[in-house]
């Protein structure tokens, strides 16, 4: 469970993130959107403890992310826009090294990574160096880094960037499983089409506030529109 | 613990495939790299050897004191160094690190993170002293008596000196990083200035007070009493070379109880360093993060106008590429912080000149310092190209596509970068060299084919940096460390110091002759143009060589 409360964030004079609240309830797929510079990744990155908010806090599963962070992260999962992979290591041991920090077994990591990559199909490159992955592959293999310690929270930024359709395709029945299991997965993208696919709630942030939360068919009547996800987007973020 | 633990395990993984992926390249590649490593090592050898030699056959009598104060002399002026290099290290790599960021993300306690990441400068320390250190200790060895602990101890003294350096820098890093988040660009500044400034306020006096003595003996005393700080009781680095010389002494406990004294201060600076991390290094690094909205319009924009304005006569795209590599430098501190080091202490050596009483000094003496000023300003321009322009096209790195796709010639894009190298090279060494020989009044065709000189190292150095730079890039690292201790890195710095060999040495003699009285008329005008008629030749090789197959190699480089 993600809770957001009265999260603020100012750099100098500018607001990137203005009083947002909000839950992400266990077993929901909340899908974060917004333009360029909204604020989306700075709201992220309070998330997951990567910045500190000016004001207000953000609770993972009950714990807060500013002071009690190391129990936050190990229930957490975050997978970047651009992901960090260690280009000297392969691509397996690069998995047993994160298994490892978020302490999975021995035993566990092996069954686990071998679910993962039958799951993603990294079969064929797992044991290469991460220096020679495409971009699809490496984010296949961060993917299934922040899966493999079954994480109760995930936050996610722009997933489908770089994975043909079967990648993603693969992407979103997994998240959909996840989320069966009862964890709270925040993304975030600009892909609409994925979030309509896949959203049971959308938040849309612009100029740091949230300016609609709910369902979609909650944000299509507050942008009084009952077309498509593009046009409620469009009409809420417009100057 | 037993995260750090997984993170060194980790840091040996990496390392161990990069030396199988190393050993496994082509063997001329192989051969080349650890042929120039010994070459080098073997060089630096060679030359405390001959230094030691020299002061045990012609100061007999008080070379015993004159080592005490050269080792002692070194080791300070290596931990300030080192201190000043392992901070400026361990900010980039604590704050600016994607690795750094990535391993906040999992649930690692931030201090050890700090102790894994700000322990990346140790790796360049322990290079630094390798090949400074241990040559210095073993030339040591081979010409004093010595006994059998002596080696153990100088190796156990500077694996601890190493270590105190990098917790040094790395306390550093943690304060500029914990107090000064928003103005790190200004601390690194003052620092750099602090430093050069200090070694200014020290030098003066000293320069002045040779002057007065004329290089006698109570001049010399008045310099050995002046330097004696570097043999306080409270510096680590006297405890170094303390430590050293009572091993071979024969000292045995006074050797034992300044290298566990040396021990204890680097096990408590390592205490205090990772207890300050506890407390402070998440909150820095998360502040360091929302730094980004820095506005650079203001007196910057108007300076970058003027700079624009002083380009027009180049073509408008080469202008455009000139200038982004001089935004790319100056706004990023870690790179001209060092740039400002280099050239300032070579600043404060030329600018103290006057303070010397040249005027007694025989013409010989004025043309040797004059000739040794020419060789040390070029082979401070090799280590700066090497250091700043060989890792111009690498640090480029996964951006570089945007240069591939931009409409123009790649080969225009290298000679852009070779302009602005050469063109900023040569306004910093030429000036200098201008002054020094204005401040030994010599007269003004020695000056004008000073300047020849330098121009002609200017072209060759910075032909060979780009063109290398081109030929062997590392686009895989945003780190000009990693860039510069690469194989082309390597070769680059070799080749810089053949090339200044061979450019310098055909008009050494014929101005020497001359400044002499030695050669006079037709065979001195014929000796002088011939010299700068080869050392031209050298320069356009060293040039155009390199900058030729640089090019074809950027064209055809895939992205």
């Amino acid at each position: 469970m993600i809770e957001i409360r009265n999260l603020t964030k100012r750099f100098g004079q500018t607001v990137a993130v203005d009083r947002l609240s909000l839950t992400v309830e266990p077993g929901e797929l909340f899908v974060f959107l917004g333009p360029n510079g909204a604020g989306k990744t700075t709201t992220i990155k309070m998330i997951t403890g990567l910045l500190r908010p000016t004001e207000g806090e953000v609770v993972l599963c009950g714990h807060d992310v500013q002071t009690d962070y190391m129990a936050a992260k190990s229930l957490l999962s975050y997978v970047p826009d651009q992901p960090f992979l260690y280009e000297k290591l392969t691509g397996r041991e690069f998995l047993h090294f994160v298994g490892s920090m978020y302490g999975v077994g021995k035993q566990r990591r092996r069954g686990r990574i071998g679910e993962l990559t039958e799951r993603f199909e990294m079969g064929g490159f797992l044991d290469q160096p991460g220096e020679t992955y495409s971009h699809g592959m490496k984010q296949r293999l961060v993917i299934s880094a922040a899966l493999l310690h079954e994480p109760r929270v995930i936050v996610i930024d722009e997933p489908m960037v770089g994975l043909d359709p079967k990648g993603a395709n693969t992407l979103k029945r997994t998240l959909k499983e996840e989320t069966e299991r009862g964890v709270a997965i925040f993304m975030s993208t600009h892909t609409l089409a994925v979030a309509e696919e896949t959203a049971e709630r959308v938040g849309i942030i612009r100029k740091g506030a949230l300016v609609a939360l709910g369902t979609l068919a909650q944000v299509y009547e507050s942008a009084q529109t009952d077309q498509r996800l593009e046009e409620a987007f469009l009409r809420l973020t417009e100057e | 613990m037993r995260d750090l633990l997984l993170l060194i395990s980790v840091r040996f993984r990496i390392i161990r495939h990069g030396a199988r992926e190393f050993l496994g390249s082509s063997r001329l590649r192989v051969t080349v790299v650890i042929g120039l490593v010994v070459f080098f090592w073997l060089l630096m050898f060679a030359m405390f050897y001959d230094a030691f030699r020299f002061l045990h056959g012609g100061f007999l009598g008080i070379s015993g004191i004159l080592i005490e104060y050269l080792f002692a002399f070194l080791f300070v002026s290596l931990l300030v160094m080192m201190a000043i290099s392992d901070a400026i290290i361990a900010y980039a790599s604590l704050y600016r690190s994607g690795e750094t960021e990535f391993l906040h993300s999992l649930p690692l306690r931030a201090e050890n993170t700090f102790a894994y990441r700000g322990a990346d400068s140790m790796v360049f320390s322990l290079w630094g002293v390798g090949t400074l250190v241990i040559p210095m200790v073993l030339a040591y060895a081979a010409i004093f008596p010595t006994t059998w602990y002596f080696l153990p101890f100088a190796l156990a003294l500077s694996v601890l000196f190493i270590l105190f350096a990098t917790e040094l820098g790395a306390f550093f890093a943690l304060v500029v990083g914990l107090f000064l988040p928003r103005g790190h660009r200004k601390a690194l500044i003052g620092l750099a200035v602090a430093a050069v400034g200090a070694a200014v306020l020290w030098g003066v006096p000293i320069g002045a007070k040779l002057q007065e003595s004329k290089f006698n003996e109570a001049g010399i005393r008045y310099v050995i009493n002046q330097i004696s700080f570097c043999q306080h009781w409270a510096l680590p680095s006297h405890w170094v070379s303390r430590g050293m010389l009572a091993a071979a002494h024969g000292d045995l406990s006074e050797a034992a109880f300044l290298t566990a004294l040396l021990l204890a201060n680097v096990l408590f600076l390592g205490m205090v360093t990772y207890r300050f991390a506890f407390y402070g290094y998440r909150l820095s690094w998360c502040a360091s993060r929302g730094m980004s909205r820095r506005s650079l319009r203001g007196p910057e924009s108007v300076f970058w106008k003027a700079v624009e304005g002083a380009l027009l006569p180049l073509p408008l795209r080469l202008r455009q590429l000139v200038l982004k590599d001089m935004k790319t430098f100056l706004r990023d501190p870690s790179q001209w912080s060092q740039f400002l080091l280099f050239f300032g202490l070579l600043a404060l050596y030329v600018l103290n000149l006057p303070r010397f009483n040249l005027d007694q000094l025989q013409p010989y003496w004025h043309s040797m310092i004059a000739l040794l000023n020419l060789g040390a300003a070029c082979l401070t321009l090799a280590t700066l190209t090497t250091r700043f322009v060989f890792p111009q096209l690498s640090l480029e790195g996964r951006r570089i596509w945007i240069l591939g796709l931009l409409p123009l010639e790649r080969k225009v894009i290298l000679w852009g970068k070779f302009l602005f190298a050469t063109a900023g090279t040569f306004l910093i060494s030429g000036t200098l060299i201008a002054l020094s020989d204005l401040f030994l009044k010599l007269p003004l065709w020695a000056l004008a084919a000073h300047l020849v000189v330098t121009l002609c190292v200017c072209c060759g150095l910075n032909g060979l940096a780009v063109g290398l730079g081109a030929l062997y890039p590392q686009l895989g690292t945003d780190n000009p460390s990693k860039i510069v201790s690469s194989f082309g890195g390597t070769l680059n710095l070799i080749c810089s110091i053949c090339f200044i060999a061979l450019a310098a040495a055909p008009v050494v003699a014929p101005l020497h002759l001359k400044m002499i009285g030695k050669l006079e008329g037709a065979p001195f005008a014929l000796g002088i143009g011939a010299g700068l008629g080869v050392v031209a030749v050298v320069a356009a090789l060293a040039t155009l060589i390199p900058m030729l197959a640089g090019a074809r190699a950027f064209a055809r480089m895939e992205f």
